[in-house]
Parts: structure tokens; C-alpha cells; sequence
């Protein structure tokens, strides 16, 4: 029964064509974030300063920045970084916010009233504003980007956790669960995580694409990844100011952005029409 | 729907061949360098076309160029003044307005050579202890007072008097007493031979100011007091900063500008945009990335560049553990190598320099240490210091100021790399870099450092062991405190160069700092625009002979 259903809903994730994109490009993107460091022809911060500032070609197949550096091993590195990155911080907001969340929902009264205002307090600051606030007073560096990601993306899976265990927590399978006497956290983690994995899931996939971004953006303001190391975002800054002499420095960049970003989207787009109960035909 | 599908796969096959690194068939290497080749060709006729075309242009001036007067210069530059008060202000951005405002005794002239500007000639005595300059007559202030001795000594009591916070109160400590035999008469008596000073003049710090007018209420920091070219017509800080002709100007015939409405365009890129729609009529830029793109593209606008004296330079803690060693230092000179930093940093945009900026006094780079780059060498003296491995130290760099700091820091990473020294880049806010900067506090720092025309001025703050900013030097040696105090008391150039010179092999051998290179100092306008002087220490004070072709 529960086979057949995942097998269901993998056949219907796999039918739209968004989720295929998405799954390619998120397969690429974990490809070359894993294995940068074989696949690359550079290493991301070697410089050639007899080489630099060159057009795509032979030698250099997305071109040399400034330094003479490798811009397709940069983009290469910069994928395992952003990649790193993302995972750390989506990991940790998913752990905090899923965990408060639950339990909030779960014990409801002061708690949960107590907890969903400090998440809505803030949910209140946009999120970019508020990674680069902390940011801003902690420093910049890998180790406060992930802190500041984490922490501007708890509220969210707070509140995505929060929903469906109200509405659990009044199943009869809980409420038999309750009166044979089985302990809280065992309810928790036994009956009713395994009901709300699905939109966190998709949350996941979701917030991977934002950190990403946001990743980017801090760098870009010169504020996460510090320099030399390989950062989609600060090499996009660095090259804003000599797009007009060499375009190829901040085209793969962007675009290495856009797509991953892109493919991330897509597919916690399709994961979530797949895995929604009411989309089912 | 589906076609934007079709269209997206398309582009992800695409990227998934770049990214998965399949290798493009030869044929295709081929064809491509083909390609490549004929276009570098096509692109070195066209530059070859335009350069003779410059050429033919340039030879044949227009021999009836007499200056045309009267219209209104839009002109541009990233920050606005931070005030107005001539005597209290330090950045650069003020002082190109307050040039065009006030008047110092002195100026220099586009060879560097101090010439006089309110005084009509200076004398020395022989023991370079009492410095007599007979004013100017004839010249006016904008309140239409006439300018007298009486006004230079209230000038430079204000500067001396505590309350005031004048910038140059310390630069001027060396005056003794100030008479004033006449009218037109000024005598500065000198507690110790100084003949620097003069170079200390010319700078809008010690502009001289309308003492009727301050004595009868008027706020230097809020009315405009001065004898300049042009007086404040309006200031809009941050926005318009508009300048009207002083038509009683002491030099006949200037400014001829009717007006100067001076932008702040805090992005330069804009500024260049600005010039190109031709709603800007000139502006100067400082960002060489930015700057080099102005010519671009069969461009008309005129691009003049004059090397700066600012330098850039990276400094070296000698108080720190990883630099007590002077090996150490040296071995960090000679793995540099400063033509690397400059080309990559700045697009090779300026001049490597020693560590006197001004042309007159730059030392040849034979008479300097490790001035060429000697990997073999860097390395032995590491091994002698006994730090072959393992030597780990951070450098600190602004972001944004210089727009070049962090690709600097970047490049000498690499370089230092070679040689088996770690380094960490800390990129800081410039407030926070200028706080720790003013108290030593960094291991290494990238540093763009002003420059001065008279090595004096630039030298001893840093490196006498009495100067003001010889805590952020980290480094004195009483030769170089002797040699520095005799080189102040000489006022002929030719005597001065030799000590100068030395001072600076000195420098080099010590290694409390590598100086780098110094930029250029970019000045872009409309054709039409012409008769601007530009200076390497970047004064303005020529746009006085500015005028408008059309």
C-alpha cells in the first residue's frame, strides 16, 4: 500500500516537464559540486597574470578573470561552495524550525503562542535585509553567512511544520497513540512527523534555491565568501565593473545563478504538486 | 508553453555540455582560433585607423583657439565636500572644491614647482629660519574687502588656536611668531629651519581668510570667505554643489567659466554613463576600471590621465611577531613582484614607484632593495630567518577604497603563496579599516596613502620618530630621523634629491612597508571642453582657465 502510493507519486513528480528540468539541473549542479575538485582543468585560485583578462578559449573554455584565474573552475568551486553552503544552513533552519514548530503546534497554549511571535517577529523583516544585518555585525566569512541563513529561514519551516500537526495532534491515531499511554516525543517522531514530511520536504528544495541566492547576494555586497575563495556572487561583483571589456567574466556567473536557482525551483515546484494529497487523479 | 520547454532544455543541454566539460571536437578548436584571429587583426586596423585620424587632428590645432568665455560647466564626481570650512577639512573630495574657493599663499605649478598664488615672491633667510612673502595687491575678497598681511596673520592665529580644530594645526607648529611689517608684508619666523613649509602652503588648509568678514560674525563653515576663482553660489550637500565666477579674480581675464554646477554621483559607472549622453560635460573618476572604458568604442570624449602621487603600498607591522625579523620583511619585498599587483589589481593602469611619489625625487629603482623581483633570494632569506614554513599573517583591506585594495590583497596572496607564506585577506568597512589603521592595529594592510609634491611633507609624519602618524608606520631609525630633519632645513631641490634618495634606500633596505604603485588620476570630458591643467596631486585649481568651446 504505502510502496505503491511513493511509487504513484513518483511517477507523477517524474510526468511534468518542470521537474524533469529541475531534477537535471539539480543533478548537474550536486555533480559538479562534489567532484569540483577532480573535474576542474585549475585550481579556482591559481593565478596566471600572463593570462589574464582572456576571452573564452582553448586553454581557458569560459575565459580568465583579472588575475588570470580560471573562470570555469571558479564557477566549478564556486558551485561546491555555494553548495555547502546552502546545505548547511537549509539543514539547520529545517532542524530548528521543524523542531519548534512541531512541538509548538503540538503543546499549543502559551508555548506555541510564545514561540509562533518570536518566529513572526521574524518573518516581519525581509529576508535579504535581515542575513545581511546579521551579517553586517557578526563579520563577514562562511561560518556567519551559514548562521545568518539558518537563522532567517527557521521562522519558515516553523511555521510549514506548525500547520498540519494542529490538525494531526486530533486524529483519532494520536489520540489512541495518547491513551495507551505512549510518551510525547515518541508521538512526535513515530505518528505524526512522518504526516508532515511532505511540505517540509518541499520546503527544503525551496529554501535550498533562496540560500543559494542569498549566498550570492551577501558575497555580491562583498559580505559572505571572502575573497580569494570562489563565490558565485562576488564574481559577479567583481566583473560588474568590466563588463564592457571582458562580458564573460559576469555572463557565467549569472548565469550559473539563474540556473541553479532556476533548477532548485522547479523542483520543489513539481515535488510539491507530486506530493499534493489533492492533486492526486 | 511547450516551445519555452523546448527552449529551456535547450539551454540546460547546453550548460550541461560546458559544466560536464566535454571537450569540443578539434575541428571546432580549430575554426574557433580562426575566428578569434581575424577579429584580433580587424580590431588592431580599426585601432590603428582612429590612432592616425587622433593623430592628423592633433597636429593641425586650430590656430585661432582663442579662448571663448561665459557658460556653465556641469561637472561630476563621486563625493561631495564633507564641508567648507577651509581649515578644518581632510578629505580629498573637499579640497577639489575649496581649491576653486579659497586661496592659499602658494601653488604648484603643472611641473610641481611651487609658484607663488596670493603672495607676488617669498625670500628665505640663509639659515631657512624666517620665511618674508610680499603679498599680492589688487586682490579682493568675495566680500570685496582687499586682501592684507592683517588678514594672513588672522589666518594663521585661527589655524594655531586649539578651539578652532584647524586639520594643518600641527603642520604649522614650527611657526614662531608672525609679523606684519606692512600691508603687503608678511613675516613668518620659523622655531627651526623649515624650508617645507612652503609646500604646506599651498594647500587649501592654509587658505587665507577675510578677517573683517569672520571678525563681523560670518562662519567660515557656513558663508564662503575666500578670494578663489569662483564663490559658492549654492551647496546642496550630497546633491549640487553650484559655483558662480568671482569677477573680481586677482588674475586678469579668469575664471573664464561663467559657473561650475558641480553632481554627486556616488557610482562612477553612472558618471561615465553621464558623460556618454552627453548630459555631463566633465568629470573625474577614480576607479581605473571604470575610467579605461571611457575611451572605448569609437568614444569622443577626451581622456587626459596624469599619475597620481597617492600611492598605493602594502604596510607591514614592523611591531608584530611575523615581522620583528627584518629578513622576514625583506624576504616579503622580494617576492613581490609590484608590476604583477599593478597589472592585475588596476589593469595596469599606473606606474610602479619608489617611495617618494613626486617625479623630481623618485630614486632609480637600481639604488633601491629588491626592487626586481628575486624569488631565489625571498626564499634564502626566509630559510635564514628560520621561517622557511609555516609564516601565517592577515592583511587588511578596505572595501571599496581603493575600488582596488581587495584585488590587490588578492594578487599579493598569491605571490607571497609562491614562497611558502600563508595569508588571510580580512576585508573591513572603511570606517572600521581607517579606526584600526590610525592605531597600528593590523599584521599587514593594503593602503592607498596620499603624496605630497615636496618629499617632506610626505615622509616625516610617517617616518620621523616625532611625526604624527609614525605609530601607524611602526618603524623609525634615528639615521633616518637625522637625515629627515636635514633635508627640511635645505631649500634648494638639488641639495635636498641626494638625501631624499638616501632616505628612501634606507626605507627599502628596512622594509617597513613595500611601496607599490601610484594610479593615475583620471580627468573626462567633452571635446569641447578645454584649457584644463591637470595636476598629478590632483588639484583642480586650473579649472579656473577652463572654457567652453561651443
Amino acid at each position: 500500500m504505502i510502496k505503491s502510493n511513493q511509487s504513484k507519486t513518483l511517477i507523477r513528480f517524474l510526468r511534468y516537464r518542470s521537474s524533469q528540468i529541475g531534477l537535471a539541473l539539480v543533478l548537474i549542479y550536486i555533480v559538479v559540486a562534489l567532484f569540483a575538485g577532480v573535474i576542474a582543468p585549475y585550481s579556482p585560485i591559481e593565478q596566471h597574470p600572463k593570462d589574464r583578462l582572456q576571452e573564452p578559449n582553448a586553454n581557458y573554455w569560459l575565459g580568465t578573470d583579472e588575475f588570470g584565474r580560471d573562470i570555469l573552475s571558479r564557477l566549478m568551486h564556486g558551485a561546491t561552495n555555494s553548495l555547502r553552503i546552502a546545505l548547511i544552513s537549509v539543514t539547520l533552519a529545517c532542524l530548528l524550525g521543524s523542531t519548534l514548530g512541531m512541538t509548538a503546534g503540538y503543546i499549543g497554549g502559551v508555548f506555541d503562542n510564545a514561540t509562533m511571535r518570536v518566529m513572526d517577529l521574524f518573518f516581519a523583516f525581509p529576508a535579504i535585509l535581515l542575513a545581511l544585518t546579521i551579517v553586517a555585525a557578526l563579520g563577514p566569512g562562511a561560518i556567519n553567512t551559514i548562521l545568518a541563513i539558518s537563522v532567517v529561514y527557521t521562522p519558515i519551516f516553523a511555521r510549514v511544520a506548525r500547520g498540519p500537526v494542529l490538525s494531526l495532534k486530533n486524529m483519532e491515531f494520536v489520540q489512541a497513540a495518547q491513551a495507551i499511554g505512549t510518551g510525547h516525543p515518541r508521538i512526535l517522531l513515530r505518528h505524526i512527523l512522518p504526516n508532515t514530511v511532505a511540505p517540509i520536504i518541499v520546503q527544503i528544495t525551496l529554501a535550498l534555491s533562496w540560500a543559494m541566492l542569498t549566498e550570492a547576494g551577501l558575497s555580491f555586497l562583498g559580505l559572505g565568501t571572502i575573497p580569494p575563495a570562489p563565490s558565485w556572487g562576488s564574481m559577479l561583483s567583481e566583473s560588474r565593473k568590466m563588463m564592457e571589456i571582458a562580458p564573460w567574466m559576469a555572463v557565467f556567473p549569472g548565469l550559473a545563478i539563474m540556473l541553479g536557482v532556476l533548477g532548485f525551483n522547479m523542483l520543489g515546484d513539481g515535488l510539491r504538486d507530486a506530493l499534493d494529497p489533492r492533486l492526486k487523479n | 508553453m511547450k516551445r519555452s520547454i523546448i527552449l529551456l532544455a535547450v539551454l540546460v543541454v547546453a550548460v550541461a555540455l560546458l559544466i560536464a566539460c566535454a571537450a569540443p571536437t578539434p575541428a571546432t578548436v580549430v575554426q574557433t582560433k580562426v575566428v578569434e584571429q581575424t577579429k584580433v587583426v580587424e580590431a588592431t586596423r580599426i585601432v590603428q585607423q582612429t590612432q592616425v585620424v587622433e593623430k592628423v587632428v592633433t597636429a593641425t590645432p586650430p590656430p585661432t583657439a582663442a579662448p571663448k568665455r561665459g557658460g556653465t560647466l556641469i561637472a561630476a564626481r563621486a563625493a561631495d565636500a564633507t564641508g567648507i570650512d577651509p581649515h578644518k577639512q581632510t578629505a580629498f573630495a573637499s579640497f577639489r572644491m575649496l581649491e576653486l574657493i579659497y586661496d592659499p599663499l602658494f601653488a604648484f605649478d603643472k611641473d610641481l614647482k611651487i609658484v607663488p598664488n596670493l603672495a607676488e615672491s617669498w625670500k628665505f633667510s640663509d639659515d631657512a629660519k624666517t620665511l618674508t612673502v610680499t603679498l599680492r595687491k589688487n586682490v579682493k575678497f568675495h566680500s570685496g574687502n582687499p586682501m592684507t598681511s592683517e588678514d594672513v596673520k588672522f589666518t594663521f592665529d585661527r589655524i594655531a588656536d586649539e578651539k578652532t580644530g584647524a586639520a594643518a594645526r600641527s603642520t604649522f607648529a614650527g611657526i614662531d611668531k608672525i609679523t606684519t611689517p606692512d600691508a603687503n608684508t608678511v613675516v613668518f619666523a620659523l622655531k627651526a629651519p623649515n624650508a617645507a613649509i612652503l609646500a604646506a602652503l599651498t594647500n587649501p588648509n592654509s587658505a587665507i581668510i577675510d578677517k573683517k568678514a569672520v571678525t563681523g560674525g560670518a562662519d567660515p563653515a557656513k558663508v564662503d570667505v575666500g578670494t578663489g576663482a569662483f564663490m559658492i553660489d549654492k551647496w546642496d550637500p550630497d546633491r549640487t554643489f553650484t559655483m558662480k565666477a568671482n569677477k573680481d579674480f586677482w588674475l586678469p581675464g579668469q575664471p573664464r567659466l561663467d559657473a561650475i554646477e558641480w553632481r554627486t554621483i556616488p557610482d562612477e559607472a553612472s558618471i561615465l554613463a553621464g558623460l556618454r549622453a552627453k548630459t555631463l560635460d566633465w568629470a573625474y573618476i577614480n576607479d581605473p576600471r571604470v575610467a579605461i572604458r571611457a575611451g572605448a568604442g569609437g568614444s569622443t570624449l577626451a581622456i587626459s590621465r596624469a599619475p597620481a602621487l597617492a600611492y598605493h603600498v602594502l604596510q607591514l607591522n614592523a611591531k608584530r611577531p611575523a615581522f620583528t625579523d627584518l629578513k622576514v620583511r625583506q624576504a616579503i619585498s622580494c617576492a613581490i613582484d609590484r608590476q604583477e599587483v599593478l597589472d592585475t589589481a588596476s589593469l595596469g593602469e599606473g606606474e610602479v614607484v619608489s617611495p617618494a611619489t613626486p617625479p623630481y625625487y623618485r630614486a632609480n629603482f637600481n639604488d633601491l632593495f629588491c626592487y626586481k623581483k628575486d624569488e631565489a633570494k625571498a626564499k634564502q632569506l626566509l630559510t635564514e630567518a628560520g621561517k622557511a614554513t609555516g609564516l601565517k599573517f592577515k592583511i587588511m583591506a578596505a572595501t571599496g577604497e581603493p575600488p582596488t585594495a581587495v584585488a590587490e590583497a588578492q594578487n599579493i596572496q598569491a605571490q607571497l603563496k609562491k614562497i611558502g607564506i600563508e595569508t588571510e585577506i580580512e576585508t573591513l568597512e572603511l570606517g572600521v579599516y581607517v579606526d584600526r589603521w590610525l592605531k597600528a592595529d593590523f599584521d599587514a594592510v593594503v593602503a592607498l596613502n596620499g603624496g605630497n609634491p615636496d618629499p617632506d611633507v610626505m615622509f616625516y609624519r610617517y617616518w620621523h620618530s616625532t611625526g604624527n602618524l609614525n605609530l601607524v608606520a611602526a618603524y623609525s631609525h634615528p639615521d633616518i630621523d637625522k637625515l629627515l630633519d636635514q633635508g627640511r632645513a635645505i631649500a634648494d631641490p638639488e641639495k635636498r634629491k641626494p638625501i631624499y634618495n638616501d632616505i628612501q634606500k634606507k626605507l627599502t633596505e628596512a622594509v617597513p612597508w613595500v611601496w607599490l604603485y601610484v594610479g593615475y588620476e583620471y580627468r573626462v570630458g567633452q571635446p569641447y571642453v578645454k584649457g584644463f591643467t591637470p595636476l598629478p596631486n590632483g588639484s583642480l585649481i586650473y579649472l579656473r582657465e577652463a572654457w567652453l568651446d561651443k
